[in-house]
This record gives C-alpha cells, sequence and structure tokens, in this order.
C-alpha cells in the first residue's frame, strides 16, 4: 500500500497558525507581571486586525484536507467577531476578580481556534480532533472560577455529558470510516451512493453528538444547568460562538456530503426541531432565572435554525449561516446585558428602565430582535430559513414554528414589561465598564442596522 | 392674598407666552403652506420617504434632549408633528385624481439578494389614510401634554415612531415592506399601551401583541408563499397573476388571518375593548383612528385583487362575520359601564360596516367601506380624544358616576353631541354618507345582510343618545362637579384640538367629493380588474 504524498501547503491555515500562538503565546506571558487589560486588549486587536485579512487566505491546504472556501470564511468571521465580544466581556469581569483571567483568554482563543479548524477540515479525524480542542477548552472555561460550587457543578455536568457526546459522534465517526473505507471526505462522497445500513447507523450517531452540542432536544439537559452554573461571561461565550461553528461544520457535512441521505437525516431532525421549540419555548415560559429563560431559548433557537439545514439546499445553508452571525449579536448581547446589570432573577429587572433607560432599551432591542419582530435583525434571518423551509416544501413545520414563535414572544416581551412597566423592586447595582459598553453598542447597532440594511445576507 | 395675585400673574404670562407659540406655529405653518403651494410643481423631492422618515428623525432630536426639560420635548413633539403635516400636505394638494396608477413612486434596490425592492407609492385608496395619520398625530401630541407625566420623552418617541410605521404600511408597494412596516408599529403601541395605560394594562398590551403577532405571522407565511410562487414580491406584480383555486383559499384565509384581527373582525376583536380601555388617550386615537383600518386596508390591496376566486367564495362568510360584529358591537354598547369600552365597542360595530362595504364588491360599496373608515377615525378618534379630556378632570370612565356634565361644561356637551350625531349617522355629518353608501352598496348584492346590518343604525342611535344623556343630562353628580369646577370648560387647547375634527365632520358631511374624488378611479379600477378575472372564470 502507498501512502500518499499530501503537498505541505500552509497558506490557508496561516490565521489558525496565528491564533494557535496567540494563545500560547498569552499563557507564558501570563507568568510575567502584565497588567491583564493590557493582555485582553492586545488579544482583541490582534484578532480584530485578523478579521478583515481572512479572506485573502482563502484556498486549500494539504492537498484536500482543509478547505477555505468563501463559505468558511464568512464563518470564521463570525466566530472571530463573537470570540472578540466574549473576550471583552470576560475582560470586564476581570476587575472583580472573579476569574482566572489569563487562561480564560488563552482558552477562549484555544476553543476559538479548534471552531475554526472544525469549519474548514474535510477529513473526520481532524474534524474530531477540532471538535475536541474546542470543547475541552469550553468545559475548563465553565471551571475557571475554581472557588465556586455552582460553576463546578456545571462543569463537570458539562464534561461527563459532554464526554459521552464525543463518544458518540467517535463512534459514528469509526461506523463511517467502515463503512466508507476512508475518513477523507472526498473518498466518503464518492463512497456514500452505495447505501449501506452501517453508513446510516454511523451518520445518525454522527447527528446525534451534533444535536447535543447545539442543546437540540431530547440532548438538551445540560444548557440550562451549565449556562446557569457558569460565570455569565463564559456562558455568552459557550451559548453562542460554539453553536456557530457547529452548526456551520455539521451543516456543510449533512449537505455537501451527505446529500443522498437528505430523507434520512432530514427526518430525525424535523423531529428534533419540533420537539426543540416545543420544549424550548414553553419551558421558556416559567424560568425566574434570566440566564436560565436564555438558554431555553437558546434550545428555541436552535429548533428554527435547523429549519434551513433541514431543507437541504445550499440557500438553506447560507441562511443557517446568516442566522448564527445575528444569533452572535442578539444573545451575546443580552447576557451582556445580564452582565451590565449583575442581575440573575428576571424579577430584579423591574423597573430598570427608571435608573438606566440605556440598558434598558438595549434590552428592548435583544428581546424584540430575538422575537424576530421587524425592524430588527432577528426578523430578516427568521424569514430567511421560513423562507427556505417553504421552499422546501415545509409549509406544515413552518406553521408550527411561527406558533412557537408567538409563544416564545410572551416570554421575551416580559422581559420588556418588566423593565418598562412595572416598578422597582430596588436600584441594581449596575457596573458598566468600559468593555461591556463597548459589546452593547456593538450588538446594539448590529441588531438593528443590518435589520434596516440586511448586507450580510450570502 | 399676595400669593394669589403672583399666580395669577404667572398664569397668565403662560398663557401669553403659549398663545405666542400658537401663533407662531400658525405663521409658520401658513408661510410652509404657501410656499409649498407655489413651489411644489419646481421642486421635486422623495415626497413619501421624507414622510416616513421625518418623525423618524425628529425622535432622534428628542432623544438628545434632557429628560428633565419636558416643556421642551413637547413643544419640539409638537413642531415635528406640525411639520410632518405641512409635508404630507403636498399630497393633498397635487394628487391627481384623474390616474388611477401609484403616485409619488419611488423605487429603489433594498435587498438585492432576494430582488426585494423599497418600493413606496400611493394611491386613491391610501392617499386619505396618510394624511389623517398625520393630522391625528398632531392631536395625540395636544392631548397628551398633560396627561403624558412619567417618562415624557420615550412617549413622544414611540408617537411619532408609531406614526412613521403607520403610514409606511399604507404607502408600501412590496409585500416585504409591508410586512415591516406592519410589525415595525407593533413595539411602540405595545409600549404606548403598556407603559402609559390604565390600572389593567399589562394585560391589554401582552394581548393587543400576541393577537396581532400571531395574525401578521400567518400573513408572513402567506407572503413566503406568493414570493416562492411568483419570485417577486411587488404588491402589483403579485395581483396580476392567476393563482390556482386552492392556494388562493389557503392564502386568502392566512391573509386575512392577520387583517381580521386588525380590523377586527368578529370573533377576533377581544383585544380592541382591552386596548381601548387601557391605552393611553393618545393611544386610543391611534389605535381607533389609524391602527384598526390597517387591516381593512390589506384586504383591499391583498386578499380582493390577488385572490378574487376565493373572494368570491368567501363573501358570504365575510359577510355574515360583518353583520354578527355590526349587530353584536352595538348590543354590546347597551351594556357598557365604561364610557372608554363602549365607544371601543361601538368601534367593533362600525368597522364591520366598513367590511361590509367592501364585501359588497361593487362601487358604493368600497367607496362607503373607505370614506366610513375615514370617518370613523374622525369620530371615533373625537369621541376618545372627549373622553380623554373629561378623564384629565374626573379620573373616572364610569358612566354613572358621570351626568348633568351640561351643566357645568357647556361648551364640551356641544362638542360632544356634534360627534355623537356623527357617530350616529345623522345627515348632514360625515357619518350619514359612509353608512348610506355601505347600506346602499350592499343592498346592491345581498338585500337581506343590508337589512340587518340597517337594525343596527337604531341600536347605535340608542346607546349613544343613552350615552349622553346619562353623561350630560340628568342629575348632576356633585362629584363629578367638584372635579370639573377646578379646571372648568375646555381651554384654549383643548378647544383647538377638537375644532378641526368638527371641520372635518360638516365638510365631509355635506361635500363628501371632496373625499370621494381622491378614490374614485382607483376603486373602480380595483373592481374593474376584479369583475374581468370572475368574468373569465365564468
Amino acid at each position: 500500500m502507498t501512502i500518499p504524498q499530501i503537498p505541505l501547503d500552509f497558506n490557508s491555515i496561516i490565521p489558525e497558525i496565528i491564533l494557535t500562538s496567540l494563545a500560547s503565546l498569552l499563557l507564558l506571558l501570563g507568568l510575567l507581571r502584565i497588567n491583564r487589560s493590557v493582555l485582553v486588549w492586545s488579544a482583541v486587536v490582534l484578532i480584530l486586525s485578523l478579521i478583515p485579512t481572512i479572506p485573502i487566505f482563502e484556498g486549500k491546504a494539504f492537498g484536500e484536507f482543509f478547505l477555505n472556501d468563501s463559505l468558511a470564511v464568512y464563518i470564521k468571521i463570525i466566530l472571530l467577531l463573537g470570540t472578540i465580544l466574549s473576550l471583552l466581556l470576560i475582560s470586564s469581569s476581570l476587575s472583580k476578580g472573579y476569574i482566572l483571567i489569563k487562561e480564560s483568554i488563552a482558552l477562549v482563543v484555544f476553543a476559538s481556534t479548534g471552531m475554526m479548524l472544525l469549519v474548514s477540515c474535510r477529513e473526520l479525524i481532524s474534524f474530531f480532533v477540532s471538535l475536541e480542542l474546542m470543547s475541552l477548552s469550553l468545559y475548563a472555561l465553565v471551571a475557571i472560577r475554581k472557588y465556586d460550587i455552582r460553576a463546578n457543578e456545571a462543569a463537570i455536568k458539562y464534561f461527563m455529558l459532554g464526554g459521552l457526546s464525543t463518544v458518540i459522534t467517535l463512534f459514528g465517526i469509526a461506523l463511517i470510516y467502515g463503512a466508507t473505507k476512508s475518513t477523507d471526505f472526498i473518498h466518503i462522497i464518492k463512497a456514500v451512493n452505495t447505501s449501506s445500513e452501517l453508513l446510516i447507523g454511523g451518520l445518525s450517531l454522527f447527528i446525534v453528538g451534533f444535536c447535543f452540542k447545539i442543546a437540540l432536544v431530547p440532548f438538551h439537559m445540560w444548557a440550562p444547568d451549565v449556562y446557569e452554573g457558569a460565570p455569565t461571561s463564559v456562558t455568552a461565550f459557550i451559548s453562542t460562538v460554539p453553536k456557530v461553528a457547529i452548526l456551520g461544520a455539521f451543516a456543510r457535512i449533512l449537505i455537501e456530503i451527505f446529500p443522498a441521505y437528505h430523507l434520512q437525516w432530514s427526518s430525525f431532525l424535523i423531529l428534533f426541531s419540533i420537539l426543540s421549540m416545543a420544549i424550548g419555548n414553553i419551558l421558556a415560559l416559567s424560568q425566574k432565572n434570566i440566564k436560565r429563560m436564555l438558554a431555553y431559548s437558546g434550545i428555541a433557537h436552535g429548533g428554527y435554525v435547523i429549519l434551513g439545514l433541514i431543507a437541504g439546499t445550499q440557500a438553506g445553508l447560507n441562511a443557517v449561516v446568516t442566522y448564527m452571525l445575528v444569533y452572535t449579536f442578539m444573545n451575546i448581547g443580552a447576557f451582556a446585558v445580564v452582565i451590565a446589570l449583575n442581575e440573575e432573577s428576571i424579577e430584579n429587572y423591574k423597573g430598570i428602565h427608571k435608573y438606566h433607560p440605556l440598558i434598558a432599551f438595549v434590552m428592548l432591542i435583544f428581546m424584540f430582535s430575538l422575537t424576530g419582530v421587524p425592524p430588527t435583525v432577528g426578523f430578516i434571518v427568521k424569514f430567511n430559513v421560513f423562507l427556505q423551509a417553504i421552499k422546501a416544501g415545509l409549509v406544515w413545520l413552518v406553521i408550527i414554528a411561527v406558533l412557537f414563535t408567538v409563544v416564545s414572544a410572551y416570554y421575551y416581551l416580559r422581559v420588556v414589561m418588566f423593565m418598562y412597566m412595572k416598578e422597582p423592586l430596588k436600584r441594581p447595582a449596575a457596573s458598566l465598564s468600559r468593555d461591556v459598553e463597548i459589546v452593547l453598542a456593538l450588538c446594539a447597532i448590529g441588531s438593528t442596522i443590518l435589520g434596516i440594511l440586511p448586507l450580510f445576507l450570502i | 392674598m399676595q400669593t394669589e395675585l403672583e399666580n395669577l400673574q404667572a398664569s397668565t404670562e403662560l398663557l401669553k407666552r403659549r398663545l405666542l407659540l400658537t401663533l407662531l406655529i400658525f405663521l409658520l405653518s401658513g408661510v410652509v403652506i404657501v410656499s409649498l403651494g407655489v413651489f411644489f410643481d419646481k421642486i421635486s423631492y422623495p415626497v413619501l420617504s421624507t414622510l416616513i422618515f421625518f418623525p423618524v428623525v425628529g425622535s432622534g432630536i428628542i432623544l438628545l434632549i434632557k429628560r428633565e426639560q419636558e416643556e421642551l420635548i413637547k413643544i419640539a413633539s409638537l413642531i415635528i408633528a406640525v411639520i410632518e403635516f405641512m409635508l404630507s400636505l403636498p399630497l393633498y394638494l397635487s394628487f391627481d385624481r384623474n390616474s388611477t396608477a401609484m403616485q409619488f413612486r419611488e423605487e429603489y434596490m433594498w435587498i438585492p439578494q432576494w430582488g426585494i425592492k423599497y418600493s413606496l407609492g400611493i394611491d386613491g385608496i391610501s392617499v386619505l389614510f396618510v394624511l389623517l395619520s398625520s393630522l391625528l398625530t398632531i392631536l395625540c401630541v395636544l392631548v397628551s401634554w398633560n396627561e403624558i407625566n412619567k417618562k415624557v420623552k420615550e412617549f413622544y418617541i414611540s408617537l411619532l415612531i408609531t406614526h412613521s410605521a403607520m403610514i409606511g404600511v399604507f404607502m408600501s408597494l412590496d409585500a416585504f415592506l409591508f410586512y415591516i412596516f406592519w410589525e415595525a408599529m407593533l413595539i411602540p403601541m405595545y409600549l404606548i399601551v403598556g407603559v402609559w395605560g390604565g390600572p389593567n394594562r399589562l394585560y391589554a398590551a401582552i394581548k393587543f401583541f400576541l393577537y396581532t403577532f400571531i395574525g401578521s405571522l400567518f400573513m408572513l407565511i402567506g407572503i413566503i408563499v406568493l414570493y416562492i410562487y411568483t419570485g417577486t414580491s411587488d404588491i402589483l406584480k403579485l395581483s396580476q397573476f392567476a393563482y390556482p383555486y386552492k392556494m388562493q383559499l389557503w392564502l386568502f384565509w392566512a391573509f386575512l388571518a392577520a387583517f381580521a384581527v386588525k380590523v377586527p373582525m368578529w370573533p377576533v376583536h377581544t383585544w380592541l375593548p382591552d386596548a381601548h380601555t387601557e391605552a393611553p388617550t393618545a393611544g386610543s386615537v391611534i389605535l381607533a383612528g389609524i391602527l384598526i383600518k390597517m387591516g381593512a386596508y390589506g384586504i383591499l390591496r391583498f386578499n380582493i385583487p390577488m385572490f378574487p376566486e376565493a373572494t368570491v367564495a368567501m363573501t358570504p362568510v365575510m359577510l355574515i362575520l360583518s353583520v354578527i360584529a355590526i349587530v353584536y358591537g352595538a348590543l354590546i354598547c347597551l351594556v357598557q359601564k365604561d364610557l372608554k369600552r363602549l365607544i371601543a365597542y361601538s368601534s367593533v360595530s362600525h368597522m364591520g360596516f366598513v367590511t361590509l362595504g367592501i364585501f359588497a364588491l361593487n362601487h358604493q360599496g368600497v367607496q362607503g367601506g373607505i370614506l366610513q373608515m375615514i370617518n370613523h377615525g374622525i369620530v371615533t378618534g373625537a369621541l376618545f380624544l372627549c373622553v380623554g379630556i373629561v378623564y384629565q378632570r374626573t379620573h373616572t370612565r364610569e358612566i354613572a358616576k358621570y351626568g348633568g356634565l351640561a351643566t357645568v361644561m357647556p361648551l364640551y356637551s356641544a362638542f360632544f353631541m356634534i360627534f355623537t350625531l356623527a357617530s350616529i349617522g345623522l345627515p348632514g355629518t360625515n357619518g350619514f354618507i359612509g353608512e348610506f353608501l355601505i347600506l346602499l352598496g350592499a343592498f346592491k348584492s345581498w338585500k337581506i345582510m343590508s337589512v340587518l346590518a340597517a337594525t343596527a343604525l337604531i341600536t347605535g342611535a340608542a346607546y349613544m343618545l343613552w350615552l349622553f344623556q346619562r353623561v350630560f343630562f340628568e342629575k348632576t353628580n356633585r362629584y363629578i362637579s367638584e372635579h370639573i369646577n377646578e379646571d372648568g370648560d375646555l381651554n384654549t387647547r383643548e378647544i383647538i384640538i377638537l375644532l378641526p375634527l368638527i371641520l372635518a365632520v360638516f365638510w365631509i358631511g355635506f361635500f363628501p367629493n371632496a373625499l370621494l374624488g381622491f378614490m374614485d378611479l382607483s376603486v373602480k379600477e380595483l373592481l374593474n380588474q376584479f369583475n374581468s378575472v370572475i368574468g373569465v372564470m365564468k
């Protein structure tokens, strides 16, 4: 057996290399006595400067194993944007000394390196390795506040269940390898046409792992607990950015590699989508903690967004990716408000408008955007996935989604109602640092301007 | 003694300042009207976009004013509303009444990926609503002057943005844009009801939002299906396609879900009494004046031209629903104990007339329906303003607590009487023309429906006159007279608010062609197109 020669071509992987070295450097520099905000800001500036240069690195590396096409570039830009926003949020908890700051910056950067690799991998083993790079960094991030019992509980839960899902994914990969005799996507595409039960089994396990990571019902159990237990700035990160990467990566694989099995995997996903919309939205109604509410709302949004995936078309894939861009703005924005007010109980949001009219207003924008009311951007993307699903002939599924959207309006509006229409219980001790202000401003602008001028559509 | 004198001096000083300000505004408006009249043909600017975005920019300016300077905020929003009205006058002055085409067209590519355009235009059906909305916004600003005293800044911003979104609905010629404006209106309106409303405002606000939202989302599905079927979202192009019958039926109901909630048709009307009752006066006026007209307008713009066969098939159902709304609304009014709730239910009845006229599907009926919408906007808007004015003094809306108001507020009762008569539809007022045309149209196509609806005219007279009797005559209630004496009869501001509406009542009543002339050709065109499709089908 001859081992094929893989051409060494590092050009298109340079952003990932830069990020890896940045993360390692951050760890090393953390040993010295450097002002922590200097560390954060240098990381932010470096990543920020990476964003406009990413399209330059479009291309392939290592033969066909690493593909950086325009869609991957788009997803990577979202990932880096989300990373920057999260870094700023994490640095805002820095003054309070809640968090091991140097490690957490490095872990965030490692995680986003893993995500970027995940999006570009065209080979199952490296796909798995990138997935693990991401997941392990996330587990550690959740436990970053090491003396906090809640955070530790959340981390253990996340680690155990995440480990389980990883194993399932790996088993799926093994079965796919068994069926197709290759881990290379190009060979898999060729082999896919010969249908086999082994492949279907592998694929379904693969999908289970995927659903686990983006917290679709019935694999959602970990999400509310982990989101609640983790430090809020970390929650903002893990509830948003990894979902972008995983949806992007898995959706590409399903749509581009396994179109032949579209019927099989889409019927799985239809079921999960309905369940997620139902359970996510209904359970969110009764939540008293805003982080848990946002966790359930995230589950419900997972249900909406995979409508585009279920459509199984390239346009559907694009709809998924643009949805995730917008979701990044809305969700991180909402969590930034939670950080700014330092309040987790929804009850304490009563009358916020009286003391903090601006924060209340941006929260209003995020809530309406998450509901999907125009002219906020949440509407445009929801319209887009509904459009793709109806194009694929799934009008009934969209009607279900619409009905659950109405349910969701109730709990999002409840926050608005509390902020604007109730008398305050107590004066919230808001701690607005510059970093949070920047995040709030960026997210609010993203959620409104893009809604009026949807320039981000692909 | 000394302080009293000082107070008197201070109040005369204030009055002087206000009068000067009013004079200034009138002068300014006069100059603007004249200059616009002279120069309009020479200048060309995007009239409709200016109308939509001027209040948005204006509310941006209000946002910059300090929270404490409430007087300045009010004056600024008044000036913005007045200028907005001035800007809308070109629509009246240079609207070509002899053309059926869309006028003041604007078209830009907006979302090239989907081929969706930012496309505006108005025809005879929509032009009147834009004018009415601009007029009512001024009155809303004025009537809220003393009523709203918390979060003043946010209130006026919400008011102006609601106005922008509402006129956007009437102007947009792209289904997607239409939907954006349709929904964008929800956010500020939700806040207006929920933040500045009465004791039960939270319930009313969320009910209003959820009812409207669920209806709208069905329309959204309808729009997507139309878009996928035809590949365009241009309303004018969409009305030229012939859709399969079954699809028409589904789409008819999808769109109707949104419009019926807004109108509101029986049995989805229940949000209206709550929202009306709890909203602040300005909110009620906007709701009654413009917002619920969007539903009937939508039926005229989407359902009838796009799904003619389904319309014909569904006409009996629609007519029955309309008649139920008319009769049921009127009967419910008889047992109401709350002033605002009574007027709200009378809205259900009056809007039933509108849908009756529209689904009569002949020239008189549709014309009467549109005119009735304008009339209802003026008269019910005025009645809500009147209730708001008296509520300011007495802080109660319970009819039983009133009585003998005519002796303490003679001027007010004269105004109220005129609006009452207009609401009943006395000849000489605008209400008569609209209802007469509707009944005529309905009689032409469905005699029985017309007869049934006509019975509600009697009930209508009964509940309105009875209301008038209970509030203004009978024995004077001590509680009421005490409260009234503090403020006395109508003040200048309130007379200024009601005067234009009185003028409109008689102007339309004696000279309906002023408005009918606008819509005549557009309605003809709509029905011609409709009849030709139906003719081909037969």
